[in-house]
């Protein structure tokens, strides 16, 4: 085997040979230092080449200010380090220009059921709000519910009498039959104590909680019992006392009566807000579990493989005498070449061409399957100053433009056999 | 615009644009030149998209480089003003000066040399760059050898040439 050129150890680094050939290669190195040594330097030349490149990236990037959003973007702290050998499309950092949402400039139809399923989407998403709004009103109102009475009972309700009975036990020591008083309690405790056991518990630990508030009350209106009581032994028989009495026991009941009231309002307003939850909910939950049957059946088709005159964008064929009728001319055509068809073309004219004449495309396929496009236009007589080109000319009074799906370069051998 | 379209646009935009970067040096016309491909690719959708992108993109920058060449020295002109009022940071300088001697070294090689090696930073493999240059695919190889090479040489000569400058 001769020595190793330098295209062949160019294509064994990029993984472009095929495994019987690195294979030989590997063989042939094995016993060649010289093609060992050249090897090496193309290594060194591939990752320097590839290192070059790469940094284009960052110091164009922070020299160039983005049009865009990537006018927020920081630059890059440092050039990228060299790349490993780009077997696929090579990873590039997330600051690049580029990486940015492409601003999408072309026009977007959208299709029926395209406009389906956002329509579907943003119902979605319209629901999922409302059953978050739904569960927020619930939440709040059943922590209300719990923390409101015994904030309450605690704080507001209950040290009032205990307060006024401590004064008056103070001012006047009298006996008072304590039985009434502890009755009342009781009957003013019992149906609060149902109606939060019927209660939902939004949770153990307040559940737990619940007990230790229920016995708050009640252990202070033992106690105002008790200094009842205690006051009952050492004096008796002062009907002022007793009437002071009976007040601090009038105060108190309709104190735990307003308190038993305020409990069962605020049962009353977490079950309504319960209720209206649930309805939202239920509401809520129809459009999301009508999405996917709707959605479902609607697979989009294949697109159909454009048609040749698609490939070309002319939307009307003519013939010969009728684009000769349009140009005002003879056709110019390609020498040597059979044109498959011409026809007229849409939306694009050719440069300094009259535009209120229509563009005559013929149509060529070259032996590679690429379309060849020679567009004519009528010009303005006695026009000039048009622009021009290697692919873009002025014949007689008629402007030309050759182009289509094969590069400048076939292009231009082209051009010179345009008659 | 059709799914396909729109989905060969998000597959292939960032590419086309860095491509068209690294080979203009201007990023505002590399996104122009990039919206005029995908403008032809809605005319004409390609069936191979990805060469036919890449391939109509590189004419449109053959094309447009032979009109903008006044335009383009003006650009130069108001860079470099612009960089002169800018006072960047030393490392910030060093590596805008690295990228330009990047940029000089790339415009030293022939046309075909520079747009096999942009399409090899592109991830292209031979036979997609032999499509989209029109070039046989046993010669893709050598290409990028000679391209490769005479990149690296370019730009230590500028190395050496600013080396001694200063």
């Amino acid at each position: 085997m001769s020595h190793l050129d330098e295209g062949t150890l160019h294509a064994l680094l990029d993984g472009e040979l095929e495994t019987n050939e690195v294979a030989e290669i590997q063989a042939h190195l094995g016993g060649c230092s010289a093609c060992g040594l050249r090897l090496r330097e193309v290594k060194e030349f591939l990752a320097e080449a590839d290192r070059l490149i790469a940094s284009v990236d960052a110091g164009e990037l922070s020299s160039s200010q983005p049009r865009t959003a990537a006018a927020t973007v920081p630059p890059p702290a440092a050039a990228p380090e060299p790349r490993p050998r780009p077997r696929a499309a090579p990873v590039t950092p997330a600051t690049e220009p580029w990486n940015e949402p492409p601003p999408l400039l072309l026009p977007d139809n959208e299709t029926a059921a395209d406009r389906r399923i956002n329509r579907l989407r943003r119902v979605n998403q319209a629901a999922m709000v409302a059953v978050v709004v739904g569960l927020g009103l619930v939440w709040n109102n059943l922590y209300r519910g719990k923390s409101t009475p015994a904030a309450s009972e605690t704080d507001s309700v209950l040290p009032q009498p205990t307060a006024v009975v401590s004064a008056a036990e103070t001012a006047r020591p009298d006996s008072v039959p304590s039985r009434p008083l502890r009755a009342a309690a009781a009957a003013d405790s019992a149906p609060v104590r149902v109606a939060r056991a019927s209660a939902p518990a939004p949770s153990p630990a307040p559940a737990a909680a619940a007990p230790e508030k229920q016995r708050a009350p009640r252990d202070d209106l033992q106690s105002v019992d008790s200094a009842a009581e205690s006051t009952d032994t050492g004096h008796g028989g002062d009907s002022a006392a007793v009437e002071d009495i009976a007040t601090v026991r009038a105060r108190a009941g309709e104190a735990l009566a307003e308190l038993a009231r305020e409990r069962r309002r605020n049962q009353a307003a977490a079950a309504t807000a319960a209720l209206d939850n649930e309805k939202r909910r239920r509401a809520a939950a129809a459009p999301e579990r009508a999405a996917p049957a709707a959605v479902a059946p609607t697979p989009l088709p294949p697109p159909p493989p454009p048609t040749v005159e698609q490939r070309a964008g002319i939307y009307l064929r003519i013939g010969l005498d009728e684009a000769s009728r349009q140009l005002g001319a003879p056709t110019h055509v390609i020498e040597g070449m059979v044109p498959m068809f011409m026809g007229l073309a849409q939306g694009r004219s050719v440069t300094g061409g009259d535009t209120t004449r229509p563009v005559v495309r013929v149509v060529y396929q070259d032996p590679q399957g690429r379309l060849i496009l020679l567009d004519q236009q009528r010009i303005r007589p006695g026009q000039t100053g048009l622009q021009s080109s290697a692919l873009a000319w002025t014949q007689g009074e008629q402007a030309l433009w050759l182009h289509g799906e094969a590069n400048a370069q076939v292009l231009r051998g082209y051009r010179d056999r345009v008659r | 615009m059709t799914a396909d379209l729109a989905q060969l646009f998000e597959q292939y935009y960032a590419s086309l644009v860095r491509m068209l970067y690294r080979r203009t040096g201007d990023r505002d016309r590399a996104e122009d030149l990039a919206q005029e491909t995908f403008a032809r690719a809605v005319a004409a959708p390609p069936d191979n998209p990805r060469p036919w992108l890449f391939a109509v993109a590189l004419n449109l920058v053959r094309e447009d480089g032979r009109r903008a060449t006044t335009r383009g020295r003006r650009l130069e002109l108001l860079r470099a003003e612009h960089d002169q009022s800018a006072a960047a940071p030393d490392a910030e300088f060093e590596r805008r000066e690295a990228a330009a001697r990047v940029h000089a070294a790339l415009a030293m090689l022939n046309e075909r040399d520079r747009e096999a090696l942009l399409l090899k930073a592109e991830g292209f493999d031979y036979e997609e760059i032999a499509a989209t240059l029109g070039l046989a695919k046993g010669a893709v190889g050598t290409t990028l050898a000679r391209a490769r090479r005479r990149l690296v040489e370019a730009y230590r000569t500028q190395e050496r040439g600013k080396n001694v400058a200063s």
